[in-house]
């Protein structure tokens, strides 16, 4: 019994220190459904805005090649300063009418604070497009499909 | 039921394989061969034409040779090919009615970059990731 009190210390210490910052964080599920638009797999970046419109963070990268991140226009941009912008977030590129689903942790702080989601999308030989989809990182927006202008046929997302 | 090592050491392999999949499956379009093994520039020249080939460039990506050109029908065409065996890795095929139709959609809609300061702005600083909780990771999934 002796030996496992140290054991039960030490977990009771870990749950103690790490329940507070479960508090604090909301995970949500991002659904992004891409059109059949009948081309190679999709680069898709997903990232997040805050209210003055600065980059926040980037939540997922679609597609492995780093030669091809320059057609992922903005978010290339805007992220080039975050040297940890790919560290943990990438994944293979989503094929055409697959369906890409991204699950986060993210700030409780973060929700109806202004803050916007945007999927920058580009595709081998075909057209580039930044901010194929931007919307509001809300309560009220949760659930509701929106659709992008060239690559995706809907995007929504849940919290749990 | 006990899993012995003998047992945990070939799940663990499988579970890694099962991992990689889908990374490995976005690269199945490179090549890896050592550059002594490549064949010319003249030899793929020699060998577009003998398919009836029509070559515009040739250059090196993913490891691959990439030619651009026509085909023996006159279709645009890219190809990688393999430059060791010079096998054909991925060939995409263009008709003229649709670089038109792209080019049309280009003029349409020209893609601009955002006005200043009406798109989002400055970059964090680098070591911070704000948004995500400390100590988790973002998982993606592809059906």
């Amino acid at each position: 019994m002796s030996r496992t009190q140290p054991l039960l210390t030490t977990i009771a210490a870990a749950c103690a220190l790490a329940l507070p910052a479960m508090a604090q964080a909301r995970e949500v599920t991002l659904t992004t459904q891409l059109k059949n638009y009948g081309g190679d797999g999709a680069y898709l970046a997903v990232y997040l805005t805050d209210a003055k419109g600065a980059y926040a963070g980037t939540l997922w990268v679609a597609g492995g090649k780093a030669k091809y991140y320059k057609h992922l226009a903005d978010w290339n941009r805007l992220s080039a300063g975050d040297g940890q912008r790919l560290q943990g977030v990438t994944g293979a590129s989503v094929g055409a009418g697959r369906t890409l689903t991204v699950t986060a942790d993210l700030a409780d702080a973060l929700i109806d604070a202004g803050y916007e989601i945007r999927i920058d999308a580009a595709a081998e030989d075909m057209r580039d497009s930044p901010a194929e989809i931007r919307v509001p990182l809300s309560t009220a927006q949760a659930g509701k499909a929106q659709a992008g202008k060239t690559y995706i046929q809907s995007f929504s997302y849940q919290f749990k | 039921m006990k899993m012995t090592m003998k047992h945990t050491v070939p799940v663990l392999a499988m579970c890694l394989a099962l991992a990689a999949a889908p990374v490995l499956a976005d690269d199945d379009d490179d090549c890896d061969v050592p550059v002594s093994q490549w064949q010319s520039r003249d030899a793929v020249r020699q060998h577009a034409a003998a398919q009836g080939w029509q070559l515009q460039r040739i250059k090196i990506d993913d490891g691959c040779y990439e030619i651009r050109g026509r085909d023996a029908q006159g279709r645009r065409f890219k190809a990688k090919l393999d430059p060791q065996t010079l096998r054909v890795v991925k060939m995409k095929r263009r008709d003229d009615d649709d670089r038109r139709e792209r080019d049309r959609d280009r003029t349409a809609t020209p893609n601009v970059a955002p006005a200043q300061g009406a798109g989002p702005t400055a970059a964090p600083a680098p070591d911070q990731r704000p948004v995500l909780t400390p100590g988790t990771r973002p998982r993606g999934q592809i059906e």
